[in-house]
């Protein structure tokens, strides 16, 4: 009988320690969902702000189809009225014809007048609330993941977080570029607009005869964005109603804004340059730009040339040996970087160089200053736009060429940066580290003492310690997701003309996450990134390590043990153990 | 002077004390086999339900959860899928096991949470059970216990081309999730 109930006390701690096994498991499969979900639910809520750039994208685009639209049958009404008053002279009742049809254009004329205005508070509105939106999803991300995800996995997972490798606080990747590709848009939402109407009615058979209408208007719209959409109106004035005169550069440093007004601006600009001549604030400019250059290029570890290693001259141009590699879009950019940079420092070496050719002649005779310098600005620009040109999704540099600066400094802000659409910004890409998200757990180990106190009942405990929880109960589990543009091609294809940005396919996934690293942990609350109480790790890395590599006797799991060993030995291992 | 029990006595003792340490045994391994039922049980629907409400948030909380799940679990049968099941479309009942039955029967998806941010809980409940009969409806112990398994994740985003007609029902989905 003894033994029998012995064995039978034996028998009921067995069973509770079957028991905590279970819940141990059930514990960390459950902590580990809680991470997964709160990293998930934060992606996925940086997916959804990035859906929701779209939608403001497309808003955008509507708003100034109608701009478009008027302007698009002015031109039709004018080209009509000279069509039927070229025809009147053999058909005279043409001309009452052509008489109408220049009414009409008139009327359509000052009805964009009138719109005009609302038109561009509208979209600097919906720019302002893209940017808006870009500042504050990724906080409100993060918030909303731990609050209304993470508290539901509670009592288990005691405590949720997340960290985006981005960086604490760091908007969404967006920027307003590139004005031209809003005007597109602008331009197909009209055809694209009646065709969603004619299909709601008995009439949908008609939409699909209007395909060929898209494609028009869009390419209209790309030559000449200026006068179909008048986006340099943004700062207020209208655009004059449309003149229709573009030259087709719409793509140019000065933003949209048309020949006149660039030829303008270079005078005036080239005046205040002559205004203000220093040949010593000029070389001072071209030394601070060069070491610049040179600092970027040993910083990318490019060879790069500025000066002639004999003589000590200047170079007329900088060369760089070596490059970047070209295969990732960060090392594009930084080649893009150190491109600017040189083409800067050869700008400011040759407008150094004329400046001392001329001085004297500018001293006699101020004027001929102005038509010098402002050949030196249009050279810098088109310079800059065959730069820009090469690298499409690169918006124009901060460190801008002097007119750029006077023309920001006369603006307060370029008209690329309040009226263009939103669009990713050049150094991102599916799968990039700013894309990531890390969700944590820390999980309340109280709940797997239950177990352990039952069975201590079977080992009479009044002469045993304390059952504390399991050591390891208190390492957080980890979890990666990223949100990213749902397309199967590579980016450079997926973006093409922006495209990630006028189409709701922005979506979340997890990832696999092997090892935290500390970098990861910054913005962790504290319980997730403290060194959790475990029994000598250093001593059970070292005997795996013996044991692997000390004996003379056949193991065969030797290199799997030794890997082990080596990934016990790993600081953050210790902290955070192996995921 | 005390008198020694006969042996016939305790033999009968003995007989006793077997009969009790034999069904406390019996009822410890039927508490192991149960143990193991629950835990496997509980592991098995926390998993289908973590599953579910990923696939769920990831459709944008707009799929069908039941025809997933359905899918996923004749997969985890004995049985082949017949070659005309398409993925995402119900398994026809007869093709369903006992296994896929008690997983759905106790099925519940809700959608919560703030604006912009629904979010998505799948519950599945299933029963675990040890018995020590053959029959199910003659006399014996049985244990049994529902488990239950929860997960909730943030439902993400319909993707959809960005068209016309996208812009007018997207405006009245971010003003519905709202009112």
């Amino acid at each position: 009988m003894v033994m029998g109930i012995f064995m039978c006390s034996c028998l009921v701690g067995a069973l509770w320690y079957l028991a905590g096994i279970g819940d141990a498991i059930l514990y960390r499969e459950r902590l580990q969902e809680a991470a997964d979900a709160v990293a998930f639910s934060d992606a996925a809520l940086h997916a959804r702000g990035m859906n929701l750039l779209v939608l403001i994208n497309l808003i955008m685009a509507c708003v100034l189809g109608i701009r478009v639209a008027l302007r698009t049958a002015k031109i039709v009404l004018v080209i009509a009225s000279a069509v039927f008053a070229a025809a009147s002279v053999f058909n005279p009742p043409l001309a009452a014809v052509a008489g109408a049809t220049s009414s009409a254009a008139e009327v359509l004329q000052s009805v964009g007048g009138e719109l005009d205005p609302a038109i561009d508070v509208a979209l600097q509105g919906l720019n302002g609330a893209q940017d808006g939106i870009a500042q504050a999803t990724p906080i409100l991300a993060a918030t909303a993941a731990r609050e209304s995800v993470g508290e539901l996995y509670k009592p288990t997972a005691a405590q949720t977080s997340t960290q985006e490798l981005a960086g604490l606080g760091s908007p969404l990747p967006v920027e307003h570029v590139n004005p031209t590709v809003l005007c597109k848009h602008a331009a197909a939402s009209l055809p694209d607009f009646t065709k969603w109407l004619l299909k709601q009615t008995p009439l949908g058979a008609l939409a699909a005869p209007l395909g060929f209408v898209t494609p028009i208007m869009v390419a209209l719209a790309g030559a000449d964005p200026d006068g179909f959409c008048g986006l340099d109106s943004s700062g207020g004035g209208g655009g004059g109603g449309g003149n229709g005169n573009g030259n087709g550069n719409g793509a140019s440093p000065n933003g949209s804004k048309t020949a006149p007004a660039i030829d303008a601006e270079l005078d005036k600009n080239a005046a205040l340059i002559c205004s203000s001549l220093d040949l010593g604030k000029t070389e001072d400019a071209f030394t601070k730009k060069e070491a610049e250059w040179l600092t970027e290029c040993a910083k990318a570890g490019v060879g790069c040339q500025s000066r002639d290693p004999q003589t000590g001259t200047p170079l007329k141009s900088g060369t760089q040996s070596g490059g970047t590699s070209m295969a990732r879009p960060d090392k594009q950019d930084e080649q893009f970087v150190l491109d600017e940079l040189r083409l800067e420092r050869d700008q400011d070496l040759r407008t150094l160089q004329e400046l001392t050719l001329h001085s004297a002649e500018f001293i006699r005779d101020p004027s001929k200053c102005i038509p010098i310098e402002k050949a030196d600005l249009q050279q810098r620009q088109a310079e800059q736009q065959q730069l820009l040109q090469r690298q499409p999704k690169r918006p124009p540099s901060s460190q801008n060429q002097p007119s750029q600066q006077a023309q920001n400094n006369n603006n307060g802000s370029s008209s690329s940066g309040t009226t263009a659409s939103m669009a990713v910004i050049a150094a991102w890409h599916n799968g990039v580290r700013e894309a990531q998200v890390i969700g944590g757990a820390v999980g309340d180990a109280s709940l797997l003492q239950r177990s352990g106190n039952l069975v201590r009942i079977a080992t009479l405990p009044t002469k045993t310690p304390q059952v504390s929880a399991p050591d390891a109960a208190s390492i957080p589990a980890m979890a990666q997701a990223e949100f990213f543009y749902d397309c199967s091609g590579a980016w450079s294809s997926c973006n093409a003309d922006e495209d990630a940005m006028w189409n709701f396919r922005w979506r979340a996934r997890l990832r696999r996450f092997n090892q935290p690293f500390d970098s990861t942990l910054v913005g962790f609350l504290p319980p997730l990134v403290t060194t959790p109480p475990r029994l000598s790790p250093d001593a059970f890395a070292d005997k795996l390590g013996q044991d692997a590599i000390g004996n003379n006797t056949f193991d065969p799991n030797a290199a799997l043990r030794h890997d082990l060993a080596n990934s016990l030995n790993d600081s953050s291992t210790h902290t955070h153990g192996v995921h | 002077m005390k008198k020694h029990p006969s042996r016939r006595n305790q033999r009968g003792a003995i007989f006793v004390e077997s009969i009790i340490v034999v069904v406390f045994f019996t009822l410890c391994f039927l508490g192991v086999v149960f143990f193991r039922e629950l835990y496997v049980k509980k592991m098995h629907v926390q998993r289908l339900a973590r599953a579910s409400a990923m696939g769920h948030a990831m459709n944008a909380c707009k799929s069908d959860i039941k025809a997933g799940l359905e899918d996923d679990l004749t997969k985890d049968t004995d049985q082949p899928p017949s070659p005309e099941r398409t993925p995402g479309k119900p398994t026809p009942a007869g093709n369903q096991t006992g296994k896929t039955k008690e997983a759905l029967d106790k099925f519940d998806e809700t959608t919560g949470g703030a604006p912009l941010d629904e979010v998505t809980k799948i519950t599945l409940t299933s029963t675990a059970s040890a018995s020590d009969k053959k029959d199910p409806t003659s006399p014996g112990q049985t244990f049994e216990s529902h488990v239950t398994g929860q997960s909730f994740v943030t439902c993400g985003d319909p993707v959809s081309d960005g068209d016309i007609g996208q812009v007018f029902s997207r405006i009245g989905a971010v003003f519905e999730s709202f009112f």
